[in-house]
């Protein structure tokens, strides 16, 4: 009896493992022809019709001949694991963001390169949006590595959100109305009465990103600035020079204000090292405002969750930067085999109103009504809300965001939301009154691969310390003397030189 | 008929250990999977990689330029600090790492009650099987600065501030966890000493000390050998979690914290993805782990043949 049950139990974890390893490095086929595997990502929790969604997205596609698979990954593992996913899952279309190069995938074949021909032949739509808005991002060889979002503008525009009844008591609110541009001066004026009058919170409780809040650059393609940038905080948006991000007059100013905000006990000394979210601790009191990056009408969902009026504070002028590391770019991966129809479902993707919107929304009738079509307001179907709809991705990283629709506010009146989407385009537009003068210059660095990882690494040790209010004199002048000993000057002046040849072509 | 009778013997040896046998395939083919085939991987450290292509249809680098993905680490400057970590870190849980659970094991093993061994070896065994991702949190219970009960009690309010205190804290966490492992590998080894030598010593006047320096120390001169042997294969790598999770990746304790499995995963996960250069890394971690098994067997042999471990 024992012998049977053992040569059973051998059988049995035989053919375990041989099912095993059947199934292993088995994937999904692309069908060929108009089958489209796309990226898709969403944020804490899969919404739970995604299957409902993606059906109704075929349906729709069934009609125009095509049909596509969505490939769903949080967004915090789709940052940090391209190259698994590239690896491991048939993806036609990814989009590439959160500070990633496309130029660099480019050049490791993880993304690749499109013709001028085949935009023209496969991608009509796109090419017609182009005249008005450049969305072809290339390499230094002007190949297209990939098309970014439609955006009015990429906004760059740093701020302070915080609670209306705050700015009231510590005798504020009358002198900082929403919207009020402020120096890291005003701010910490405003941090140091907030926290005589809230002793037992922070003005802030993370650690702050200067190059959305407190330095106004465009780094041109680099993330992390090992390669310099165009300063506008100092030298505005008209130079064309590159410099040393890190030697700038308005770096050394932020670093020099986060060592007062440590100082000073405004700061939760565990910025860095916290589990508590900036958005919660805003939310639950315990700290007194949050830094905000990106459009004004985020304050109001702030003012949604917290249930009071929330104010915002400019700390950067708006300026439009495109089509870099900082924006959103969609681009046909590199193992693909189905490059047209990769293609033609962009173009499809970026201007069809319906297709986009279900995407990001969901089934209309199902998740949403729409309320206002020519303002692009919705509302949740059948007294669904935000917390019970089965369906909403917030992010949108994709398509013309002119037309993504927008969800009525429970807080303001239809009047208001109207002027708050009207504000939100005119802050858009403002911040496209003010663009870059490097065009869609992205550097290409792979003469100076080593250099940048020492300059990186550099940075890396310096940067965030300083960032945590470790800054003494002592200690920026190790700094930059470590990055000048990395070589950051001889990649800075290649820089410029790609740069200058840039600019010398495209002004003719 | 003597012949026949020994093959009916044969073959009846045969068929019962068909069950066993079978009982090993599993094992084997998980070793096969798991252990072998990726080895052809350490081939990615010489291939230029290609995405399009994938990791293993990618070409190799032409002879004269075979080495360009280790060139390329070996230049960086961060390459010091990720040798001068990973080295020194081993080199002292190599040592305590023998010298601590040995001693324990020892001590161990002279409780008499069967009820205190139980519980002994059950709570110096349970931080073992602790994820980092929790010890991590552990630690920031005793050392955060507004809470850590370690913070209040010393009056140190900088631990994750200030990279002095790291290497003995990453020192201690590594002990707490991985003692009770080592612990129980020597204490099995100190069950197999026939019981008479310690009686008939004790007979002779010998004292606790005597006993333990001349029989169980010398009993457990292989295992001791064997272990360290091991570890010498894994001198060039670290414990991810230990370094990773348990400083809670501050930015202060870089100097101190990052180790060449760190650096590769922070390549993986950030905005470089060079699959060859990262390869080269966990291919040198490898091959000095390798060739300082041989070395460290061969001297071992060549003092005493039998305590070699090959």
């Amino acid at each position: 009896m024992k012998k049977i049950l053992s040569f059973l139990l051998c059988v049995s974890m035989i053919a375990t493992l041989a099912v095993g390893i059947s199934g292993c490095g088995k994937q999904e086929e692309s069908s060929g022809g108009r089958h489209v595997v796309m990226t898709y990502f969403y944020g804490e929790n899969l919404p739970k019709d995604i299957d409902l969604v993606e059906a109704a997205v075929n349906d729709y596609l069934k009609e125009l001949g095509s049909d596509l698979t969505m490939e769903f990954y949080p967004i915090s593992v789709y940052s940090q694991n391209y190259s698994t996913i590239l690896m491991t899952d048939p993806i036609d279309l990814m989009c590439v963001a959160f500070g990633s190069s496309p130029i660099y995938y480019a050049q490791m074949e993880m993304i690749q390169t499109i013709t001028d021909e085949e935009i023209q032949k496969f991608c009509p739509n796109i090419l017609e949006m182009n005249d008005e808005f450049d969305m072809m991002v290339r390499n230094s060889q002007g190949e297209i590595v990939g098309i970014s979002t439609r955006e009015l503008g990429f906004y760059n525009g740093g701020a302070y959100v915080i609670r209306k009844s705050d700015l009231n008591a510590i005798g504020l609110a009358d002198q900082y109305p929403d919207g009020t541009p402020v120096t890291l001066s005003d701010l910490e004026m405003i941090f140091a009465k907030l926290k005589e009058a809230f002793p037992e919170s922070y003005p802030i409780v993370s650690k702050m990103d200067e190059s959305s809040h407190a330095v106004s650059v465009d780094p041109l393609g680099n993330n992390k600035f090992a390669s310099g940038v165009l300063d506008f905080s100092t030298n505005g948006t008209e130079s064309t020079q590159i410099v040393n991000y890190y030697e700038s007059e308005a770096y050394v100013n932020f670093c020099k204000f986060m060592a007062n905000c440590y100082a000073n006990g405004w700061i939760d000394p565990e910025a860095e090292t916290s589990t508590v979210t900036k958005n919660a601790a805003f939310i639950n009191g315990v700290a007194r405002g949050v830094l905000l990056e990106g459009l004004p009408s985020l304050r109001d969902d702030f003012a949604t969750q917290v249930g009071e009026e929330c104010v915002r504070l400019q700390i950067l002028t708006p300026t439009c930067v495109p089509q870099r590391a900082e924006a959103i770019t969609w681009a046909v991966a590199g193992p693909s085999e189905n490059k047209q129809a990769a293609l033609e479902f962009l173009d499809l993707f970026w201007s069809d109103v319906k297709l986009m919107n279900l995407i990001q929304w969901g089934i209309e009738g199902t998740h949403f009504e729409i309320v206002d079509a020519e303002n692009g307001i919705i509302r949740y179907a059948d007294g669904l809300t935000a917390e019970t709809s089965g369906f909403r991705m917030g992010g949108g990283f994709y398509g013309d965001k002119r037309y993504i629709y927008v969800y009525e506010s429970t807080v303001d009146t239809y009047e208001e939301q109207v002027a708050a989407k009207q504000e939100e385009r005119a802050a858009m537009e403002a911040a496209s009154q003010n663009p870059s003068p490097a065009g869609n210059f992205i550097y290409d660095s792979s003469a100076h691969d080593v250099t940048i990882k020492n300059i990186e690494a550099v940075i890396d040790r310096y940067a965030n310390i300083m960032a945590l209010g470790g800054y003494t004199d002592e200690v920026y002048a190790e700094f930059i003397a470590a990055l000048k000993a990395a070589d950051i000057d001889t990649v800075i002046a290649d820089k410029q030189a790609q740069l200058d040849a840039y600019l010398a072509e495209i002004n003719g | 008929m003597q012949r026949k009778a020994k093959t009916l013997s044969q073959n009846g040896m045969w068929k019962r250990s068909v069950i066993t046998y079978l009982m090993i395939l599993p094992g084997l083919i998980y070793f096969i999977i798991n252990n072998i085939l990726p080895m052809y991987g350490i081939t990615l450290a010489f291939r230029n990689v290609s995405y399009k292509l994938g990791p293993l249809n990618s070409p190799l680098y032409p002879l004269e330029d075979l080495f360009v993905n280790f060139e390329m680490i070996f230049k960086q400057d961060i390459i010091g600090i990720l040798l001068r970590n990973t080295l020194l870190y081993n080199v002292v849980f190599i040592v305590l790492d023998i010298v601590i659970p040995v001693a324990v094991a020892i001590l161990f093993n002279a409780i008499e009650s069967e009820r205190s061994k139980k519980i002994f070896q059950t709570a110096i065994l349970l931080p073992n099987i602790i994820s980092w991702v929790i010890v991590g949190y552990i630690g920031y219970a005793f050392l955060s600065e507004k809470s850590g009960v370690i913070s209040h009690l010393l009056g140190v309010t900088d631990f994750y501030h200030n990279p002095i205190y790291w290497p003995f804290i990453l020192t201690v966490f590594h002990l707490w966890k991985c003692l009770g492992m080592g612990m129980v590998i020597y204490v099995s080894a100190l069950v197999g000493i026939d019981a008479s030598m310690y009686e008939a010593a004790k007979l002779d006047g010998a004292t606790w000390w005597q006993r333990t320096v001349h029989i169980t120390l010398p009993h457990l001169k292989k295992m001791i050998i064997t272990m360290f042997i091991l570890s010498l294969a894994r001198i060039m790598t670290s414990d991810f979690g230990l370094f990773y999770q348990l400083p809670m990746n501050s930015s202060y304790l870089k100097d101190v914290t990052q180790t060449l499995d760190v650096y590769v995963f922070n390549n993986l996960v950030g905005n470089d993805p060079n699959i060859g250069l990262n390869a080269a890394v966990s291919a040198f971690q490898s091959v000095v782990g390798f060739i300082l098994v041989i070395l460290a067997n061969f001297v071992i042999k060549k003092v005493d043949d039998e305590s070699a471990l090959f």
